[in-house]
């Protein structure tokens, strides 16, 4: 038989391309004139921006579960410290032009705090704080992870662990007396860098900014998916115990890649936290983790592609319905999933048809018969 | 039975679950370049053996040593790092991965994490997969996902797998299990191959394919060395012919 490689990683991309074509097209939609059909509002900017540090977090869903296995229930936990760290820093900017015109943050103020707390210490420094965004979530995911893995807990096992971890920082968070704001969390923020966050100009910044991380985000993974480390975590995923007898330190394997997705988390809620304007525990939330694996579960697992699909599909379903029927969306959410998982067990790239793969593309365009030469020698 | 040229020499090995005694006094040498034998019924204790030296399971009793290094301290993967090879019972290839991708994740090098996020090369595609696929006979199915390969492919895919590793000591277990007569005649000759640079012990039952491979063949049965030997020497023995080929024949 003529062999050819089985997946469409060449058409994915070109598809990931045009969707940041689009998205770049979108980001100057602010500078046509207003009431014309190509205009873009400041508020749709703001959103694509949001949306796309949710495809941030799909993408490192995708590669934790879809390549490797590992089902994370709490991966909101690794986003909302990331956005805790970055909302620090934004909090500690604005020393002095809060309300009460104090050099604490307000909340600090309105519980009679005298001094800062010593954690809050060096967030006025913006390269300090980068550092804490992430490694604050990696710290966190080195600990859980390397403790579980080396453990050899697994499957159903961790996905629990990880959501009870995701629960139990969001009940400490909302203790007042642990110093990042309680349930009301860190808001009122007013400048980035010295940028008014009210601007315009500050809030289109952001959102490349946000486009820009999502297209290094997708660009790492895939470099390392189509490397020897694809290989290595898609065999965890089909037989770690089998992975053990070709020699290789699994645990190790696992731990590196819930640190990498942690990290991309952090990087994300850092993004995420100007341009939403609030940091607050309900981020934490078990159901906000669960949404995270249904962007992947409904785009398709394991394909990159469809993580960021997933993320920007049910986020914009869920910014209109949550409009004209709020109460519905949980139950909304829900049933999507359950017809995702009866009816399309791999999401909607499935519906992407096979014949048009990567491989017909790439000798449309090249004329080469390629990957197989070597074998004609 | 001891020799001081062992390459691996399992010592008293004496192992049992829940008082049920899987392996009781074991004791072998195994030699480079040399094939072994292990036949008994089920039950024997042939698979708990493999294991043991594996690192799956840890006996109660006796040691292991792999060029005088004690395997017992050692998890899996640091033994399978040290020389020692093991092909499962059911075909075990990564079903998700292609052929290509099976033969490259085990060819020798770092199995650190830093160390693999390179990509395989061309020249390592030409220079080291290529030849093992041609050598296990599955060259023309490179890029296909392992899952769509029949269990004959599968079987000679791992020993592809095994080949890319190149270990000092292979454990075969039940190699031709569930093959045609055409595929256990391939894969017979791809042991012999194998034997010129490795030492090999091969578990099976099956009479007709030990008989045309063994030289020397060790009995075992309840856990117990029964006896071991020529083929000739085996098959003629009563006490054989009561544990084993009796079962057989039942």
């Amino acid at each position: 038989m003529k062999s050819m490689p089985h997946d469409q990683t060449k058409l994915y991309g070109w598809i990931f391309a045009a969707l940041v074509l689009v998205g770049v097209l979108l980001g100057l939609g602010p500078f046509m004139p207003k009431g014309s059909a190509l205009h873009v509002s400041d508020f749709t900017i703001t959103l694509l921006g949001k949306y796309s540090c949710y495809a941030m977090v799909a993408l490192a869903v995708d590669l934790c579960w879809g390549f490797t296995g590992i089902l994370s229930l709490g991966q909101g936990v690794f986003f909302a410290l990331g956005a805790y760290a970055m909302g620090m820093h934004l909090m500690r900017s604005m020393a002095g032009q809060g309300v009460y015109g104090s050099v604490l943050p307000d909340f600090m103020v309105f519980l009679d705090w005298q001094t800062l707390p010593w954690y809050w210490q060096g967030f006025d420094q913006a390269w300090f704080a980068f550092i804490m965004v992430l490694a604050v979530p990696g710290g966190l995911a080195f600990v859980l992870g390397y403790l579980s893995f080396r453990s050899r807990v697994k499957g159903v096992y961790f996905s629990i662990i990880s959501q009870a971890l995701t629960y139990l920082m969001m009940t400490l968070f909302f203790q007042n007396d642990l110093g990042f704001g309680g349930n009301n969390g860190l808001t009122d923020f007013k400048t980035i860098f010295g940028f008014s966050l009210k601007d315009p100009e500050t809030k289109l910044a952001l959102y490349f900014l946000s486009l820009a991380a999502l297209v290094l985000t997708w660009i790492l993974l895939r470099t390392l998916i189509q490397g020897r480390l694809g290989l290595v975590l898609k065999a965890i995923r089909d037989g770690e115990q089998r992975l053990r007898f070709c020699g290789y330190p699994v645990a190790a394997y696992k731990t590196f890649v819930f640190v990498l997705a942690a990290l991309i988390c952090g990087a994300a809620g850092a993004l995420y936290v100007p341009q939403v304007g609030i940091i607050n525990p309900s981020e934490m939330a078990p159901a906000q983790s669960i949404e995270m694996v249904v962007w992947v579960a409904l785009g398709g697992r394991g394909t990159l592609l469809g993580a960021v699909l997933g993320a920007f599909i049910v986020s914009a379903l869920k910014s209109w319905l949550t409009e004209i029927f709020p109460d519905l969306w949980l139950f909304f959410l829900g049933l999507t999933f359950i017809a995702v998982t009866l009816f399309l067990p791999k999401g909607l790239m499935s519906l992407i048809p096979q014949r048009l793969n990567g491989q017909g593309l790439r000798s449309l365009l090249r004329r080469r018969p390629p990957m197989e030469s070597h074998h004609a020698r | 039975m001891q020799d001081s040229q062992a390459l691996l020499r399992l010592e008293h090995i004496g192992v049992s679950f829940d008082g049920f005694q899987a392996l009781d006094d074991v004791s072998i040498d195994f030699r480079n370049n040399e094939l072994t034998c292990i036949i008994g019924p089920n039950g024997a204790g042939k698979s708990t053996l493999l294991d043991i030296i594996t690192g799956l399971t840890k006996p109660d009793k006796g040691r292991v040593l792999f060029e005088g290094e004690d395997l017992l301290q050692l998890c899996e993967s640091d033994i399978v790092n040290l020389g020692i090879a093991r092909k499962f019972q059911t075909p075990a290839v990564f079903p998700d991965l292609d052929v290509q991708g099976n033969i490259a994740i085990c060819l020798r090098g770092s199995r650190r994490v830093l160390r693999n996020l390179r990509k395989v090369t061309e020249s390592e595609r030409r220079d080291q997969i290529h030849p093992i696929l041609q050598r296990v006979g599955l060259e023309h199915h490179a890029y296909l996902p392992a899952r769509f390969l029949s269990h004959g492919q599968k079987q000679w895919l791992e020993i592809g797998m095994i080949l890319a590793m190149n270990p000092a000591v292979i454990l075969l277990d039940e190699p031709v299990t569930g093959m045609t007569p055409k595929e256990i005649e391939i894969t017979a000759a791809l042991i012999e191959d194998l034997l010129q640079h490795h030492c090999i012990l091969l578990i099976d039952h099956d009479m007709g394919f030990i008989r045309s491979m063994a030289r020397e063949v060790i009995v075992m049965h309840q856990g117990r060395i029964l006896t071991r030997g020529t083929m000739q020497m085996i098959e003629n023995d009563p006490l054989v012919k009561q544990v084993y080929l009796g079962y057989q024949h039942a």
